[in-house]
């Protein structure tokens, strides 16, 4: 990182507007990050209710507490509230808070278009939760049972909450695709004077990458759904063999879509734990060159392997060869990022606070799914794994410690600059400790369920999965009801507790210790010169 | 409803505002492209590798 000369630090103390003004029409980066974060943590609840209902279903074989359709609806709700309702806003809260302070600009280059960013989410979260509810009223039609992949014929026989789905991913679409052009223009001229691209902290790079992959990746997504409406509703036969389509071209345009999603998922908790390992390791990042060579390599390839997830179909041995190949290529720079990690922890003076705890967890678990992914990623094997419980523990592998504990490491590395309070230590590491040995009971075992042949999306099984599954959905609600304990400790720290510092952690860097903890309203108002 | 205390839109000066709005509708327009060639555009690509796959 570089080095910088203060010549004007936050003068502006203008004071916060108050009452609810503040916050439907805020256009202030740190309001509305928050207000992010709020949502993001209010859907993971939603979503981790509708998972532990999954696993009450599974703890027993037989049917106990939920009707086949209203079982697969959850799994869709799940996948949908988490992905779009849970982890991408969350990144986006952190981004939004964090990358102003970073590149010293005083707010998001485009602060209104932030506001109607953010004021989509609700709208699409209350579309999408409407398409779970209204097939309990009388002629709501069915449960979508789909998946979250909502592939055709299936999807295009589903009720009106169908449609439902599809307006709020429309919506969704459209908040991220805003979101990400925000970033972007932010990212590329709002930057304080002597901040060249090279000297932009990782997690600025991680957002830059993302972004472009949102933009475009979110559109084909919204291009699949548009003619999956067009063919329930004005008589297209894009999808439908019966009229020249083939409902294998959603599988193409989803995918497309679907990979590069991982990423975006993946990326901003990559940038977080860029800032976390060095903080706690008290050495600059290793390879900071070769991290952003890594994220843009990963982008890119990300883009082109997207028929992994398709392997099954029936394409040519070219094509699954060049996909197979391609896909293992991606673990070349995402072991790049988890080597420049560990030669960053690599006689560094350690502690381990609970955002490092967190990390070390993710490099040591996400490294693990990465495995279980090369393995999937073999077309002959995949031939036997896909649509297995072997896939669901893969994913979980490397979307949890990958994506959502990198948000947690986040946002237990900024609280005390948020709140101006430090976090209480005990209850993170114990946070910590349950959090992930929940997590790894719950979702360890699913992979030999899936070697023995458990199907996934499946509301009933075979007795012989039995013990497994018991200890898999004990594991769940270890795992589920810990994040009461996150919440708890969020509301004890907003509400009090040991004065942070503004450089809230000794090993910590960046311009965004050089602020107030918690900092003012406006900050950067003059930018500050890098040298 | 919008006030300064919110915006403070003494930063933004009418240069730096010509630069972002010229970079943001570059950008809708590249998201716009995407998502409107994406039709024929993949069903382009679907039957040629479905092609491949049959032949």
């Amino acid at each position: 990182m570089s080095t910088t000369t203060l010549t004007h630090d936050e003068a502006h103390h203008h004071d916060a507007p108050h009452g609810w003004r503040r916050w439907l029409f805020s256009t202030n980066h740190k309001d509305i990050g928050t207000l992010y974060l709020i949502f993001a943590l209010t859907m993971l609840f939603l979503g981790g209710a509708s998972a532990m209902l999954i696993r009450l279903e599974l703890f027993q074989p037989g049917i106990q507490l939920l009707e086949p359709d209203l079982y697969n609806n959850l799994v869709t709700n799940h996948a949908l509230i988490m992905i779009f309702g849970a982890v991408m806003p969350a990144a986006a809260g952190l981004a939004n808070w964090m990358i102003p302070m970073m590149i010293g600009a005083p707010d998001m280059a485009l602060p209104r278009m932030n506001n109607l960013s953010f004021w989509i989410l609700p709208a699409a979260a209350t579309m999408l939760l409407l398409s779970f509810i209204v097939p309990f009223f009388p002629g709501g039609g069915t449960q979508i049972n789909t998946g979250w992949t909502l592939y055709p014929p299936l999807s295009t026989q589903v009720g009106m909450s169908m449609d439902f789905l599809i307006f709020a991913i429309h919506l969704l679409g459209i908040s991220s695709v805003l979101a990400s052009i925000n970033i972007i223009v932010t990212l590329l001229n709002m930057r304080a004077p002597g901040m060249t691209l090279m000297k932009m902290p990782i997690f600025c790079w991680s957002w830059l990458v993302t972004a472009f992959l949102l933009i475009l990746v979110v559109p084909v997504l919204a291009g699949g759904v548009t003619m999956l409406l067009f063919d329930r509703h004005f008589g297209t036969s894009f999808f439908d063999a019966a009229g020249g389509g083939d409902p294998v071209l959603f599988q193409h345009l989803f995918w497309f879509f679907g990979h590069p999603e991982v990423y975006i998922l993946l990326l901003p908790s990559i940038g977080v734990l860029s800032h976390v390992i060095p903080t706690f390791s008290r050495k600059p990042l290793f390879g900071y060159h070769s991290m952003v060579g890594a994220m843009l390599a990963v982008a890119t390839i990300g883009m082109v392997v997207w028929a992994h997830h398709q392997y099954t179909i029936g394409m040519s041995l070219g094509a699954v060869t060049y996909f197979m190949i391609g896909t293992i290529i991606i673990s070349i720079p995402v072991g790049l990022m988890i080597f420049n990690f560990i030669a960053t922890m690599w006689r560094g003076s350690m502690t381990f606070e609970t955002p490092m705890l967190f990390a070390v967890a993710i490099v040591l678990m996400f490294t693990f799914g990465g495995l279980s992914g090369v393995m999937l990623a073999v077309v002959p094997a995949d031939m036997q794994y896909q649509d297995s419980m072997f896939v669901v523990a893969h994913f979980h592998y490397v979307l949890l410690p990958g994506a959502v504990f990198g948000l947690f490491a986040g946002v237990f590395y900024w609280l005390p600059k948020w709140t101006g309070h430090m976090y209480d230590e005990r209850l993170g590491k114990l946070f910590f400790w349950i959090n992930v040995i929940g997590f790894n009971i719950t979702f360890f075992p699913q992979h030999f369920l899936g070697l023995a042949g458990m199907p996934r999306r499946i509301v009933d099984y075979n007795v012989m999965f039995t013990e497994f599954n018991v200890v898999s959905s004990i594991g769940a609600m270890i795992f589920g009801l810990s994040h009461l304990l996150l919440l708890y400790i969020i509301i004890k720290t907003i509400r009090g507790g040991k004065k942070a510092g503004a450089r809230s952690w000794e090993g910590a860097k960046g311009l965004e210790w050089e602020l107030d903890s918690p900092p003012a309203f406006h900050t950067w108002t003059v930018a500050p010169q890098i040298k | 409803m919008w006030n300064d205390k919110m915006t403070i839109p003494e930063y933004q000066t009418p240069e730096l505002r010509r630069k972002n709005l010229r970079l943001v509708w570059l950008l809708v327009g590249f998201a716009l492209f995407i998502f409107f060639t994406s039709f024929p555009f993949w069903t382009g690509l679907f039957r040629l590798v479905g092609d491949q796959a049959a032949g």
